[in-house]
């Protein structure tokens, strides 16, 4: 079977897989109604200030595998939920910026620089509708760039890696992301540690479940779960807590300034803002490639780039309500999410806390182990690993379908959602999460461990240390020592296999130059 | 003097120590199999080299952080006040957890039932998770706003009794705290 077959098969399995209902005789798969719930509640979680996309997705996933199953046929109903979700989420995140001049997420911050100044000046309607555009545009890009690499990249990867590069591949990725996450590359190097640290406690090959202390607690390892929605979720919760009752001032009235004017995005302005579209999602597209790097970095350089070019074009000013500031923004960091997923789907490396879930939810149901061998075509027959990724690539189109279409209306409707008072949200996103964690888990003990790392995760929060590193750590972990113990026996116990190859000693030593570099550029800035 | 006693250095220290803790005396005493083993004339890892890894990672990262806060002492960022805020709410959180799990089968005991018969049986199933609930619900309220409104109990209850129904009605699988463990 060639590479068209699959990519057919994959269209199918989504567009023809179990009916969910019928509209007349036509039956409407399952994968679809999840993709566009997701979509939905991604939209309406994005416009809520105080959740985020990945929030949603820590809490959706346990209820998914609950209610689905851990049957293949659940993979991509769950991933296209998941997916739905991330970038429901992506445009959802610009309505309390434009409308309320709150920021949700640290990237929408610069959407604000533009877009609350255009609400004052009675524009929120046009300014939505810029952010909207922007936004689905560099989200289409970035999906072209993933559909396009990553199949590449996978069979280079396959081509060139063995076991022994596929080690430094690895412990490369943690190396970037401890060192580019957050203020310090130490800090990173800690959460890295402790992530590793927790994911080894109650595994290893021997009878003995290692660092379990003989207590049955850990002899089962800790629950994932437990452990990443403590750290995202609790930890935020414990902190927003915090920061409301240190503020007492979220009293949830909140004014709005009256539209006044047209407020429609006419094609003439849409083609004047394509030449900044474009320019942010390339920046926003190559910034999402490499891992840990988010899409504040991409806002932020997005939104440079586009005032350099308005001050050469001598149009209004960046942040004095310039729609070319809000198409600059929201089109750099909607670029990131399509190809964040490129070191997920070829090489099965998490570089964003949203890939993170996905990749949960693929090992947790089982039959998609992401990586080289996900593109690999049989001599016969079909890879059904193959016909899921271009599942998922039909996921993605789909949910862009969905954001061309109703996101832009959907989006203008959740400006309601900023008068839930912080005070009700966050207990009750709380509660959300026990249940989440509850659902997969079914042991009351699980709850304890969340408490645990949702402590955990505050202080991280307040000593300024990023939780990412830790979560992308302990997903890693295993699949880093399986690699490293096959390379070990692979190449007969050579203690340097690490260095084994020219590869697998480049890979190193860029792991520790990254780690040393980016120490010393912290260190100076901090001077 | 004083001054150089940073955050960030008694950090690292306590980071240097666990990664310490960890390399020579967590790993190598419980774990099975050491950093390697020889299996069949063959050399393997062991069951303790990764974990000793991580905890090298960790003294690496300590040691690097009182490296720097000797240099360059970093203004706190947290105080006596945040551990206050951590210990109620991890009070507050134990107590509603313990009204969850144990408030069922009270009520059971109390009119003379056997609680796990009825774990599944409508009102039962939903009394721990919507009293603990909201009880967390208007506990984690009152926590921020200082102060008692009948309204927020009110709507507390609303919340979690809305949960409930919202997990428990659609998804015939999916079981409410506490009543896997009852």
């Amino acid at each position: 079977m060639d590479v068209w077959s699959h990519v057919a098969a994959g269209v199918l399995a989504v567009i023809q897989g179990p009916a969910m209902f019928h509209v007349g005789a036509i039956p409407v798969s399952v994968t679809i109604v999840m993709i566009l719930a997701g979509f939905l509640a991604g939209i309406a979680v994005g416009a809520t200030p105080g959740l985020a996309g990945p929030m949603a997705m820590a809490v959706s996933l346990p209820i998914l595998i609950s209610v689905f199953g851990y049957e293949q046929a659940s993979l991509l109903p769950v991933l296209g939920f998941l997916i739905g979700v991330m970038k429901g989420a992506t445009v959802g995140g610009a309505v309390p910026a434009i409308l309320f001049n709150t920021p949700g997420t640290p990237d929408a911050l610069l959407t604000t620089y533009d877009g609350y100044p255009m609400t004052r000046n009675g524009q929120s309607g046009k300014a939505l509708r810029i952010a909207h555009f922007s936004s689905v545009s560099g989200d289409t890009l970035s999906d072209i760039l993933l559909f396009l690499c990553a199949p590449f990249l996978a069979v280079l990867v396959e081509s060139f890696l063995d076991l022994p590069e596929k080690t430094a591949l690895i412990l490369l990725s943690m190396a970037f992301i401890a060192a580019v996450v957050g203020k310090s590359v130490m800090k990173g190097l800690l959460a890295a540690g402790f992530g590793m640290l927790v994911a080894f406690v109650g595994t290893g090959e021997e009878f003995y479940p290692r660092l379990s202390a003989g207590l049955p607690e850990l002899a089962q390892g800790i629950p994932v779960v437990s452990a990443i929605l403590g750290m995202l979720i609790l930890g935020e919760v414990i902190k927003g807590l915090e920061d409301l009752m240190r503020e007492r001032s979220a009293t949830g009235r909140i004014s709005q300034v009256a539209e006044t004017g047209d407020n429609r995005l006419a094609l003439r302005e849409k083609l004047r803002l394509l030449p900044f579209i474009g320019n942010s999602a390339a920046i926003g597209a190559i910034v999402g490639i490499l891992p840990g790097v988010g899409s504040t970095l991409a806002a932020t350089l997005g939104y440079a780039s586009g005032r350099r070019k308005q001050a050469r074009r001598g149009g209004a000013e960046f942040g004095t309500g310039a729609p070319e500031g809000v198409a600059s923004t929201e089109a750099a960091n909607s670029a990131v999410s399509g190809a964040n997923l490129i070191p997920v789907l070829s090489l099965g490396i998490p570089g964003n806390t949203a890939a993170v879930f996905l990749i949960l939810a693929m090992e947790t149901i089982g039959g998609f182990n992401p990586g080289p061998s996900v593109f690999r075509i049989p001599s016969e027959g079909m890879n059904e690993e193959m016909v899921i990724a271009f599942g998922i690539f039909t996921a993605m189109v789909i949910a862009n379908l969905l954001n061309w279409t109703i996101g832009g209306a959907f989006m203008r409707w959740m400006g309601i959602m900023i008068r839930i008072p912080k005070q009700i949200l966050l207990p009750s996103v709380l509660l959300v999460t026990m249940v989440a964690i509850y659902a997969q888990e079914t042991s009351f003990s699980a709850l304890v461990f969340a408490l645990g790392f949702g402590v955990l995760g505050y202080f991280f929060r307040k000593l300024h240390i990023s939780v990412l590193p830790f979560v992308i750590a302990f997903i890693l972990a295993g699949t880093l020592e399986r690699t490293a113990r096959q390379a070990f026996s692979a190449t007969g116990g050579d203690p340097f296999f690490l260095f084994s190859s020219p590869l697998a000693a480049i890979l190193m030593i860029v792991a520790v130059a990254l780690v040393i570099l980016f120490g010393r550029r912290r260190m100076e800035s901090q001077h | 003097m004083k001054a150089r006693i940073s955050q960030d250095l008694v950090l690292g220290i306590v980071v240097l120590a666990i990664g310490l803790f960890v390399v020579f005396v967590w790993a190598p005493i419980d774990s099975d199999t050491g950093i390697a083993e020889k299996v069949r004339g063959r050399w393997a890892i062991g069951d303790a080299l990764a974990p000793s890894v991580a905890g090298a990672l960790l003294a690496v990262s300590g040691a690097g952080l009182v490296a720097g806060a000797w240099l360059r002492p970093a203004p706190p960022s947290l105080g006596l006040a945040n551990f206050g805020f951590v210990a109620a709410f991890v009070a507050l959180l134990a107590i509603g957890l313990s009204i969850m799990r144990y408030s069922g089968p009270g009520v059971a005991e109390l009119t003379a039932n056997d609680y796990r018969p009825l774990r599944d049986e409508i009102p039962w199933k939903y009394i721990g998770f919507v009293s603990g609930g909201s009880f967390l619900v208007f506990s984690l309220v009152y926590l921020v706003e200082r102060r008692f409104d009948a309204r927020r109990v009110a709507l507390s209850i609303a919340i979690a009794l809305i949960l409930a129904l919202a997990y428990d009605l659609p998804f015939e699988d999916l079981l409410l705290p506490p009543n896997a463990d009852v």
